[in-house]
């Protein structure tokens, strides 16, 4: 069979949604099947280029190469045409639907802009009809799914981390660590800030690449700001094998986005190395693996109240440990194995 | 410098255009370039060609989250339809079929009004599109050459695309056997070498490596080696790793490139170039020309047997001529400016 993997692509950028792309490639590959990934460029800014790109999705042919079956991920690429689509929807394009209205939307609330909103979810309610099957990435998209365009999931697949076995357990080292794409939507600039509110001797150890030259300056001129050079360390973008490390040697994890769709990979990374993750009572998908208390901690979306949370976790390290054993156990009690996921994607 | 290689590509077909992109992404790397590619899916059929440019040009590759893009390279057409400041055309050949294929027996436009009409839009868009860009540069003078001749555009020069710097391609003693690499295609016409071999001296050898698009055709060849009564002295590799492709051309006293009309010299030619190995070709073989000179770096010879047959005898029997030929032949690769440093110089200027 000839699988066409269809997802849009911010070229220079690399994150949990490409990654799994690659590995679920890798993965159908393995079960005999033909694999090609399919990229189309996305630019959503000014919010005008965004119907270009939604038409030029529209236009162009994932068909090409005749594919026996085309799985789409991301708004708009799977808007494309094509009778044998199936979604693994990892999100809806959030600020024309709940981020719409909010500082996060990215467009003024104008009646340019509105339309613009319409369209998205006009062609989104088609495109999702015409698909054979829809599954999401979370219950948090699935929900959205229905109360936005009035349509079921199948299934949520919740997505497993492409090589779990680097991740391990190992001691609880002095810093806590950050891992994922930099950038605003991720909030790292406040994990920064947080640690000018803590008192112990921990350090705040940040991995990723900034999704904007600027946003980087920003973090720069932040722990200037506050003094924080020894406290903070930005290692920039890493392998595989050296997040697992930095993990493995971690006191806990942190992963706070504003209300993201999905759990993240880095809790996954967290509880398979067997450490609590600190997350936001906004931070959305983390919500459906964490729970307050049992496998982390979940504060208010503060500068303080994560240094509080992370002075917490740090002085009492047999609390942490319990916390990230009973973090590990989660990854079990759910169904987040690859080949559970193929057997649904491709029946 | 964040430089983005754009090009068309159709799913699940490997082509020459996949080969440029991945090579040159990895040259750019090399030198320290932020490179990504944005590949578009392209359905091939005529009448679906305007549709996709129009999407081609709809889509913004001017910044990517923010952050500029400095420079598009664009390969294969229309890639070079994407909007940007400061894109460059690496163009490897037109849609031929309505160009220098139209009214052909090898065109499936139809010379009728929409035949013509998707003729002339397509024609129309390169002339637009390709004027927007800061520099054209072509895979060879054929290619230049039409570029001028239907777009009225004069490219800025020819860059022939290198093989990747850490290629196995090395010397070796001249062998009893003439090599010939290429997909099993009748347009690339294994047969003549095989019908040659029933001229040439009983001891020379011949072999045919690569894979066929369609698999019925290798066993075509095999039988006519059968009838031409040469079986034994053929040897079909099927497809082949690069290392054993650089082991065979190492051994051969001799390559050929026989491909009718090509526009390109192909892999092997510059293979059999850095392995310091004479190539024989044919009159009418197209983008090898540009490259072979007659009895200066390698053979041309007409599109018959027997001609053939006598180039392969002359490569077999006198092999210190061959040796010269063969070092000369490594001499072009330098005269055409055939390497990756010049290529990226260019492209990136």
């Amino acid at each position: 069979m000839k699988v066409a993997l269809v997802n849009v692509q911010c070229p220079f950028v690399r994150g949990g949604a490409e990654i799994l792309a690659d590995s679920l490639a890798h993965r159908i590959r393995g079960r005999g099947h033909a694999v090609e990934q399919i990229k189309i460029p996305f630019k959503w800014y000014p919010p005008r280029s965004i119907p270009e790109h939604m038409l030029a999705c529209r236009l162009l042919r994932v068909d090409a190469g005749e594919p026996d079956l085309a799985i789409a991920f991301k708004f708009p690429a799977y808007i494309c045409p094509f009778s044998k689509k199936r979604l693994w929807l990892f999100h809806q394009f959030r600020q024309a639907y709940e981020l719409w209205g909010t500082e996060y939307a990215g467009m003024q609330d104008n009646a340019e802009t509105r339309g613009i909103r319409d369209m998205i979810r006009a062609a989104d309610t088609r495109a999702f009809h015409s698909a054979e099957k829809i599954f999401t990435n979370s219950e948090i998209v699935a929900k959205r799914l229905l109360n936005g365009n009035g349509i079921e999931a199948d299934a949520v697949l919740y997505p497993p981390l492409d090589r779990p076995e680097l991740f391990g357990p190992g001691e609880f080292g002095d810093y806590f660590f950050y891992p994922s794409r930099i950038g605003a939507a991720k909030r790292q600039l406040l994990a920064v800030e947080a640690m000018a509110h803590v008192r112990s001797p921990f350090r705040l150890v940040i991995a990723g690449k900034p999704d904007s030259d600027e946003y980087g300056r920003q973090m720069l001129a932040a722990i200037e700001r506050l003094g924080l050079r020894d406290r903070v360390q930005l290692l920039g973008w890493v392998t595989e094998e050296q997040k697992a490390d930095w993990m493995r040697g971690s006191c806990g994890a942190i992963y706070i986005p504003f209300d993201e769709d999905s759990y993240g990979f880095v809790t996954l990374e967290a509880f398979q190395s067997r450490k609590p993750l600190v997350t936001f009572t906004d931070s959305g998908g983390t919500h459906e693996l964490v729970r307050h208390n049992r496998n982390g901690l979940i504060v208010e979306p503060s500068a303080a109240a994560l240094a509080d949370a992370l002075e917490r976790v740090w002085a009492d390290k047999a609390a942490a440990r319990t916390l990230g054993e009973n973090g590990f156990a989660t990854l079990g009690e759910l169904r987040i194995d690859w080949e559970f996921i193929l057997d649904r994607l491709l029946d | 410098m964040r430089v983005l290689i754009a090009s068309t590509f159709v799913p699940f077909v490997k082509g020459g255009a996949s080969k440029i992109v991945d090579d040159l992404h990895r040259e750019l790397l090399r030198r320290g370039f932020e490179t990504d590619t944005a590949l578009i899916p392209f359905h091939s059929d005529w009448p679906e060609i305007a549709a996709q440019t129009a999407a081609i040009r709809l889509l913004d590759v001017t910044e990517s989250a923010g952050n500029r893009i400095d420079r598009v390279i664009a390969i294969r057409a229309p890639a070079y339809a994407l909007r940007h400041p400061n894109k460059v055309a690496w163009f490897i050949h037109h849609y031929r079929e309505a160009y220098d294929l139209w009214n052909t027996e090898w065109s499936g436009m139809p010379d009728d009004e929409r035949g013509r009409h998707h003729r002339d839009m397509m024609r129309r868009s390169d002339d637009l599109y390709l004027r927007e860009c800061r520099k054209v540069f072509t895979n060879s003078k054929v290619v230049a050459n039409r570029v001028l001749e239907f777009n009225g555009l004069r490219p800025d020069g020819i860059l022939y695309p290198p093989l990747q710097s850490d290629h196995p391609f090395r010397p070796g003693p001249f062998g009893d056997y003439l090599l010939y690499v290429s997909r099993l295609n009748p347009i690339k016409r294994q047969a003549l070498a095989i019908e040659a071999l029933r001229h040439t001296d009983p001891e020379l050898r011949l072999v045919i490596a690569g894979a066929g698009d369609d698999p019925t055709f290798a066993s075509k060849l095999e039988a006519r080696a059968r009838e031409a009564g040469v079986a034994e002295r053929v040897r079909f590799t099927g497809y082949i790793t690069e290392a054993d492709k650089a082991e065979l051309t190492a051994g051969c006293c001799g390559a050929l490139y026989l491909a009718f009309d090509e526009d390109s010299y192909g892999y092997s030619t510059l293979e059999a170039f850095h392995a310091h190995k004479p190539v024989v070709t044919l009159t009418d073989s197209g983008g090898s020309l540009e490259v072979i000179r007659d009895g200066h770096n390698g053979l041309i010879c007409e599109p018959e047997p027997k001609a053939l047959a006598e180039a392969m005898n002359r490569l077999w029997r006198d092999r210190v001529a061959g040796q010269r030929l063969g070092d000369a032949a490594h001499a072009s690769l330098q005269l055409h400016g055939i390497h990756w440093d010049r290529v990226i110089e260019k492209l990136t200027a």
